[in-house]
């Protein structure tokens, strides 16, 4: 450096020293650094610290996955509602032995109740049917089917467990439910008819079927005896083979 | 003030003391004063300076329990600030490079004493220094600050510094040769402007 450049040198050092700061504005620095040392130590407490770890964990799993957040709503939601569901499965599986004893009054006028009442415990269920739409389409599957419901109770479970093919289906049956317990036959087999046109080949089975076991119990005969023959032909399944198999019985008679 | 407060630092410590009669001796008011004079020596009135001293007051006082007596307390701490001051520039350089800011407010005039014409162009020259040492690389700017602004020897620098003397050596004088580039320009450095 040459001696210009010291001496400016110099000159640049009189005023930084100059210009240090005093003792009053040193004292304000350090009592605004004491009180953010303090404020900063009673913030850290172990709860932020979780608090921090749990929304950085859910923050980092909605951006690596972003579908697994609602997929974890939906699974815990779904469980909730499953529970539920259970417990009213399981209320009404315990009001159902009420209802059989309301059975025997509300069948009556039903030839078709009649004709099942010794077979099988449906028509409790089909009396429950205007009270309980859903149960009865559940009710009347084994209503028409009362060989699923001669093996047991426990062949309820399969007709109630077979789901609901679609939408219309579902309401079909539902109607042929609330004819039934209005004593409705000639509605009961119109919507019968509508689902032996169905595209789902079961449906089709079952509610021929239904309609073998109506027409028998008018007195059709020979209409349900054509029925119960073609479905033995048609190898729609053991149960409704063997149901109409057992209306034949009543066509060789 | 008369003496250089680097002095008055050292009177807290004696290299070879114990940490125990260093801090008898001083409390964290007079640690907390000891860095805010060497934050503002080397970072210069800035409005992040009360940010500057908290980050290296809590450095310092978690690294106090590792200090041996070997060096002087001031060297110590001046050691925390400087490399608190060098981290926060880097993280301030890759700041700017993602987000954009409004250029940074000039110091307050209240950062400085002004009691008369005499002061106010001193602290018009303080400006303009400070404004030339930020033009400085971080390093540079730091060992020339402490040598010859602050008085410190070439060893305590490299203590600071965590370099050689001959890295400080080289430091200084290319810190010299910018600054003295900026200072020939302005006029308020001529040595022939009175005082």
């Amino acid at each position: 450096m040459t001696p210009a450049d010291l001496a400016r040198l110099e000159v640049a050092k009189r005023a930084y020293r100059a210009t240090q700061p005093t003792e009053r504005e040193v004292q304000t620095g350090v009592r605004r650094a004491r009180l953010s040392l303090q404020k900063r130590k009673s913030r850290s407490k172990w709860w932020m610290k979780g608090l921090v770890f749990v929304v950085l964990a859910l923050g980092s799993l909605a951006y690596a996955k972003p579908h697994a957040l609602s997929d974890l709503i939906e699974h815990g939601a779904g469980w909730r509602s499953a529970r539920e569901r259970k417990g009213a499965v399981a209320l009404a599986s315990h009001r159902e032995p009420e209802k059989v004893a309301e059975a025997p009054q509300a069948a009556a006028p039903s030839p078709v109740r009649t004709e099942k009442a010794p077979e099988a415990p449906e028509p409790p269920k089909s009396v429950a049917a205007p009270r309980k739409p859903k149960k009865a389409v559940a009710a009347h599957q084994s209503a028409v089917a009362p060989p699923i419901a001669s093996s047991g109770p426990s062949s309820d479970a399969p007709a109630s467990a077979e789901p609901a093919p679609a939408e219309d289906p579902v309401s079909e049956w539902g109607r042929v439910g609330q004819a039934l317990a209005r004593g409705d036959e000639a509605s009961a087999l119109g919507a019968l008819g509508n689902l032996a046109r169905s595209d789902d080949p079961r449906t089709r089975d079952k509610a021929d079927l239904g309609r073998a076991q109506l027409m028998m119990a008018h007195g059709n005969r020979d209409q349900a005896c054509a029925l119960a023959r073609s479905l033995t032909q048609r190898r729609s399944g053991s149960r409704i083979e063997r149901q109409a198999q057992v209306l034949l019985k009543d066509c060789a008679r | 003030m008369d003496q250089s407060f680097v002095n008055t630092a050292l009177e807290l410590a004696e290299p070879g003391q114990a940490l125990e009669q260093t801090l008898a001796r001083g409390s964290s008011d007079e640690l907390l004063s000891l860095l805010y004079r060497q934050m503002r020596s080397l970072a210069g009135p800035r409005q992040d300076l009360d940010d500057l001293v908290q980050a290296a007051a809590e450095r310092a006082l978690k690294a106090l329990e590792r200090f041996e007596g070997r060096s002087s307390l001031s060297t110590f701490t001046y050691g925390i600030v400087y490399r608190t001051l060098i981290d926060h520039q880097r993280w301030y350089r890759r700041f700017q490079r993602r987000f954009s800011l409004d250029a940074r407010e000039e110091p307050e005039d209240l950062a400085f004493p002004r009691s008369s014409e005499t002061d106010l162009r001193e602290l018009e020259r303080a400006r303009r220094l400070y404004a030339a040492l930020d033009l400085l690389p971080a390093e540079k700017r730091a060992a020339l600050i402490l040598h010859d602004l602050e008085g410190l020897d070439v060893a305590d620098v490299a203590a600071i510094s965590g370099t050689g003397e001959l890295t400080v050596r080289s430091r200084l004088r290319d810190a010299h040769k910018k600054l003295a580039e900026i200072l020939r320009k302005d006029p308020l450095f001529d040595p022939e402007v009175p005082r």
